[in-house]
């Protein structure tokens, strides 16, 4: 398989949500389709040189998780005092609608107070409805690390939420 | 609605905002492009120096970098031995706690702690610097604070004697200290607007007095990593502005001023390569982590490339640190697959690097290093 026409295919599936992925990880918007460009180019150049990886898709989904905390640690402070992700009133979906504006600042806020890899695991679970198994790959970590992160991140972010009721 | 409902619900709707580019895939195939063309460079240097090295070696001297593009070997008074390098290194580990150590790895000195970690798993939270003086003696660390209104941004910067292991605390509000190579100055960035605001400036001060020089930037740009220059008339640092990121040299010999970097110096940082600080007069550290090794280059103002060593593993912006007299370079890298320590994933690794040579790992895991001395 030609590794340019495999993974185009690939990315104009997938281009939109893995950007989205990258915009919960990040923070910052602009920086999330630079990231995914970014993955996209090192699979296709590795894919070039050497073999297909064994999923593709996981592969690019891992590099957008790696360069996102990449930027993330690069930025430092600016990471906390910088948080670009705020919950915008658009029209409503169906989705949207289930759940209102200040609900979904609070899930966002509460969200961005989590420590980085208890982010990414919610992210990855909730977003990107990975199985623990999936996500634990993307992450390179334990599938037992991810459960644990999960269930730290649920409990945190529960109490955060009920401590604004 | 329960927990995790609301929490799929809300990302699928934040996550779905705005556009992205059209001509993305054309993106990808330029930076593709890139990579390779940057592999392909680096890996014709890499063999020329290793080669080098071999004679190098046989001649009895070290190869350091000092001359820029025009490599020189010169002779270092003492090479050192064939198993254990001299010198010592200085390293917040994951916990917090500040720490000297010898180049094995062993723990010399503990330091306290400085930097707070707020929890397991969150290493990433702050990103504290450490930066030490050449005499070794003494040593700046960020204190990132985990409590009040701006936790975990808010910094100040300790002052270490490492002889008695006193402390001086919050000698400077701001963060990312490093010390200038006479030890008398540091560069450190801050904010000048609102509380908890981003880094927009980069200060440069002495460390006893009140002379300096402040660069602001603009209001959507933030600095980070400010680094010196071995003969301590420069400092270069990472310019962010939006999704784009520039290295700059500020000339810091001039009077106390407020400066913007309008005048600063750019130099061109290499495709897929992240920046971190001088190597030499003319060289900084670079990056590079394509796949699952991480590229170990010098670069100049130019951008132009030659390779030191590869390391195992990803190191992408992670951190290096060259030794003072540039014959060495510490990698701290990813090593994902650890056991866990603590409810903290052992995710770091620091490797030692010198020119034309296999890295090395060192004991331990950081976030943040220096060097503290060669001897």
């Amino acid at each position: 398989m030609d590794p340019d026409d495999a993974l185009s295919a690939i990315f104009t599936r997938s281009y939109p949500s893995l950007v989205g992925l990258a915009r919960l990880l990040l923070d910052r918007r602009e920086e999330a389709e630079e990231v995914v460009q970014e993955a996209f180019a090192r699979t296709l150049e590795r894919w070039r040189r050497s073999r297909a990886p064994d999923d593709p898709y996981a592969y690019v989904r891992r590099a957008v998780v790696n360069l996102a905390r990449s930027g993330l640690r690069r930025r430092g402070t600016a990471r906390q005092a910088g948080s670009r992700l705020v919950v915008v009133d658009e029209p409503a979906t169906p989705d949207a609608a289930a759940v209102g504006s200040e609900d979904r600042r609070e899930v966002i806020d509460a969200l961005r107070q989590l420590p980085q890899r208890q982010r990414e695991c919610v992210v990855l679970r909730y977003f990107e409805e990975c199985s623990t198994a999936e996500a634990a790959d993307a992450l390179g970590i334990s599938e037992g690390a991810v459960k644990t992160h999960l269930h730290r991140a649920l409990a945190a972010m529960e109490e955060r939420l009920e401590g604004k009721r | 609605m329960n927990l995790e409902g609301r929490i799929g619900t809300t990302l699928r709707t934040e996550a779905g905002h705005g556009t992205v580019t059209p001509d993305g895939w054309e993106r990808v195939l330029e930076r593709a492009d890139g990579i390779a063309r940057s592999r392909r460079r680096q890996r014709v240097a890499v063999v020329a120096l290793s080669t080098a090295a071999i004679v190098a070696a046989v001649a009895g001297v070290w190869l350091t970098t000092e001359g820029g593009g025009d490599r020189k070997t010169t002779p270092i008074a003492s090479p050192p031995p064939a198993t254990v390098e001299p010198g010592r290194i200085v390293g917040i580990d994951k916990t917090g706690e500040l720490q000297v150590r010898s180049l094995d790895g062993q723990v010399i000195e503990r330091l306290g702690y400085h930097a707070v970690m707020p929890g397991p798993g969150n290493l990433s939270y702050g990103w504290p610097r450490v930066s030490a003086t050449r005499d070794g003696e003494t040593v700046f660390v960020d204190d990132v604070s985990s409590t009040g209104p701006c936790a975990g941004r808010t910094r100040q910067v300790d002052r270490v004697h490492v002889r008695d292991g006193s402390v001086d605390r919050g000698i400077i509000e701001g963060g990312q200290p490093a010390v200038s190579p006479d030890g008398l100055r540091l560069a450190y960035v801050t904010y000048s607007g609102t509380e908890c605001g981003n880094n927009d400036t980069l200060v440069v001060r002495a460390i006893e007095g009140n002379f300096g020089v402040r660069f602001r930037t603009g209001t959507e740009e933030s600095v980070f990593q400010p680094n010196w220059s071995p003969d301590g008339t420069k400092v270069s640092v990472l310019l962010v502005v939006g999704d784009s990121e520039r290295l700059v040299e500020v000339d810091v010999t001039g009077p106390q001023t407020e400066a913007s970097f309008d005048g600063a110096r750019e130099i061109a940082i290499p495709a897929s390569t992240r920046a971190f600080g001088y190597i030499s007069a003319t060289e900084h550290i670079g990056l590079s982590s394509p796949e699952d090794s991480t590229e170990v280059v010098a670069f100049d103002a130019t951008g132009t490339t030659r390779a030191i060593g590869v390391v195992p593993g990803v190191a992408d912006n992670l951190w290096a640190a060259a030794s003072p007299d540039g014959g060495f370079v510490l990698v701290l890298r990813q090593a994902p697959g650890g056991a866990v320590s603590a409810g903290v994933e052992q995710e770091l690794a620091l490797e030692l690097v010198r020119t034309g040579a296999e890295s090395k790992l060192i004991t331990g895991e950081f976030v943040a290093v220096d060097w503290l001395s060669m001897g």
